[in-house]
């Protein structure tokens, strides 16, 4: 089940708010568990089960570090901190990776280890993840173990964010899931922000997403240099509305519940370098990976060496954690390595001979854009052929018909989406409401509406509507 | 015995409790998943067709592959496709590896929607034809899709079966 498709916005969706609103508070948090478990079983009816023993599997362990803890017995604490490490590390590692490693061992030792293909299940990236923050801060002391089994998996499974985030970590939600604000006011937010991520995800994110589809699956030995960038700026436009839509709906549900989420991107493409683009790109996953990760190997408060070391571990498996393939590995690779020449000299020597933000930005998109065909491809050498369509090796012309032909019939498209790429609408909108007040409000009532009516309308009519973050 | 003592105990007792369910459960489902081969699709090429081209279909190019089955054959581990000869044979053949499930799932439903296509267009007037659109084989066995219509699909069909198991 989708955010962005029917059966979700008109059944499920209604049927779990009327029952949650219904319930006195202390049942809200079990309704919340058993919808959600019903929304996960319905891709995943054997996963399900994973993820439910899991949950109780990290119960189990945050009350047996609290008590280690309380009663004053560290090293047992810190073995069932790595035991639970070890076995949450250990599932996502197995599903996740096992194939990969096997094919991988077989083809440079020339082994024949069997595999099997488990399949992922839906999810798996993110609520490990999750319930990993739930261990981790327990055994810092920033939170205490959770003594209802309901509260946790509630946490755990929460429906808005289980299968694509953001990453909640358990203390920012800790309070909320005791207790927290249920009113028309919050749900009417919370509609609004799910009804603009519905119209990123259905309205932009899918109809660049078949430009897309449609392009890579020419054949790019005879394709254009045109042909090459309008691939690879389509998947940076589609990726960019798909996963921060998700994102927004996930924040939207969220709050129609009563929960307060962090957002997850922050107009990522106005970023003027990198390190800047990382800050405001899926902040949630990069916010765990700095607490847990970069922190403890010792971040930047530490000699060169270590500190090159630090960020190169974390962009790997930063890139591992987006897919068991090598082109993940090399992209999270190609951002290190990036990221530590910013550091260690780009971004000084721009400082210092004053570079024009229109310069920095214009780079920053070109880093960015050669991320996501190093990301999109399927195999490396697919990586490697259409960069080379699009700087213009191996003679391919400038342009063609097929690629004037998709340029001209989305010009317009790209222009909406460059805008939807910035706080521009969101500036002037607030702008309006200052001088105009609450007509500008009962304006953008309407407008939402229409643009609710307009998702509903494509989602009747199309068939295309894919999620590309679903794979993590 | 103090009362944290026995409340570790039997956190622990819980713990292990729960890694063993976790362990059935895994086991329960990786003996009945899907196998990996990995066998290359040209080699599997050869034990079916053993050096000869399938009767009525000659090789298929990336473009063909592309535009019979709306699918990128780049984005598989190995694709071997023959093509019908004429507009009026109907013999084709697709070996298809990828460890992608989604993919093996959409290749399926393409193929499954060509044969739907192809059965529109020769029933009536075409019965052979038809007759063997009717008994053409798909299947999808671990990361492998293999599609047949032929007078001989059960003939590739328990070949291609065999040189998967022969690579097990």
């Amino acid at each position: 089940m989708v955010f962005s498709s029917l059966f979700f916005i008109f059944v499920f969706l209604p049927v779990t708010l009327l029952i949650y609103y219904c319930v006195p508070f202390s049942w809200k948090n079990g309704v919340l568990l058993l919808c959600s478990l019903v929304f996960y079983a319905w891709g995943e009816p054997v996963y399900v089960l994973l993820m439910m023993l899991n949950i109780l599997f990290n119960y189990v362990m945050g009350l047996d570090i609290q008590l280690s803890l309380d009663s004053g017995r560290r090293v047992r604490a810190k073995l069932s901190l790595l035991a639970a490490l070890a076995v949450n590390l250990g599932l996502l590692g197995f599903f996740k990776y096992y194939v990969f490693f096997v094919t991988n061992i077989n083809a440079v030792f020339h082994t024949h280890i069997p595999c099997r293909d488990l399949g992922l299940p839906i999810g798996i990236s993110f609520y490990t993840f999750q319930v990993l923050s739930y261990i981790i801060d327990i055994y810092k002391g920033k939170i205490r173990a959770q003594k209802n089994p309901v509260t946790l998996g509630a946490y755990v499974t929460m429906f808005p964010q289980l299968i694509a985030g953001p990453i909640v970590q358990y203390a920012d939600v800790e309070k909320q899931l005791n207790s927290r604000q249920i009113n028309p006011e919050r749900f009417g937010q919370g509609m609004i922000i799910f009804i603009v991520g519905l119209a990123k995800k259905v309205l932009l994110a899918n109809s660049m997403g078949a430009v897309f589809d449609s392009l890579s699956s020419m054949d790019t030995g005879s394709m254009a240099v045109l042909g090459g960038w309008l691939i690879c700026i389509s998947y940076t436009f589609q990726i960019y509305f798909d996963f921060s839509g998700y994102s927004d709906m996930a924040i939207g549900l969220g709050k129609m519940l009563g929960f307060d989420f962090k957002p997850n991107f922050n107009y990522p493409y106005t970023a003027k370098n990198a390190s800047e683009f990382w800050r405001r790109w899926h902040i949630s996953l990069s916010g765990w990976f700095r607490d847990y990760v970069y922190f403890p190997l010792g971040g930047s408060y530490t000699d060169t060496k270590r500190h090159i070391r630090n960020i190169m571990v974390v962009w790997m498996l930063t890139g591992l954690w987006h897919g068991a393939a090598w082109n993940f590995v090399i992209w999270g690779l190609y951002y290190g390595l990036i990221l530590l020449f910013e550091k260690y000299f780009f971004l000084d020597f721009c400082e210092r001979k004053h570079v024009p933000g229109i310069v920095m930005h214009g780079y920053t998109m070109l880093v960015v854009m050669i991320g996501w065909v190093i990301f999109s491809s399927e195999s490396m050498v697919q990586c490697v052929h259409v960069l080379g369509v699009m700087f213009g090796f191996s003679s391919h012309p400038l342009t063609d018909t097929v690629s004037m032909y998709y340029l001209t019939s989305n010009l317009i498209l790209a222009g909406i989406m460059c805008c939807a790429c910035t706080p521009a609408a969101k500036n002037f909108i607030n702008r309006m409401e200052e001088t105009y007040g609450s007509a500008v409000q009962r304006v953008m009532g309407v407008v939402y509406i229409l643009l609710f009516i307009a998702c509903i309308a494509y989602l009747v009519n199309e068939t295309y509507n894919p999620f590309l973050y679903f794979r993590f | 015995m103090d009362g944290n003592r026995m409340k570790l105990l039997l956190l622990s007792a819980a713990e292990l409790g729960i890694i063993l369910l976790i362990a059935v459960f895994i086991w329960s489902v990786y003996s009945s998943a899907d196998r990996v081969y990995e066998i290359m699709p040209s080699e599997v090429e050869q034990a079916v067709f053993e050096g000869k081209m399938p009767q009525g279909a000659e090789r298929g190019s990336a473009l063909d592959f592309r535009r019979e089955f709306g699918m990128d054959p780049e984005s598989f581990d190995g694709v071997i496709y023959y093509k019908p000869v004429s507009n009026m044979d109907v013999t084709e053949v697709i070996i298809a590896r990828t460890g992608a499930p989604a993919l093996r799932t959409q290749l399926e439903e393409a193929i499954n929607s060509r044969i739907s296509a192809q059965k529109s267009a020769f029933e009536g007037y075409a019965p052979l034809q038809y007759g063997i659109l009717q008994e053409a084989v798909v299947s999808v066995k671990g990361n492998y899709v293999f599609y047949a219509a032929s007078e001989d699909a059960d003939r590739y069909y328990e070949k291609f079966a065999g040189a998967l198991k022969d690579a097990e």
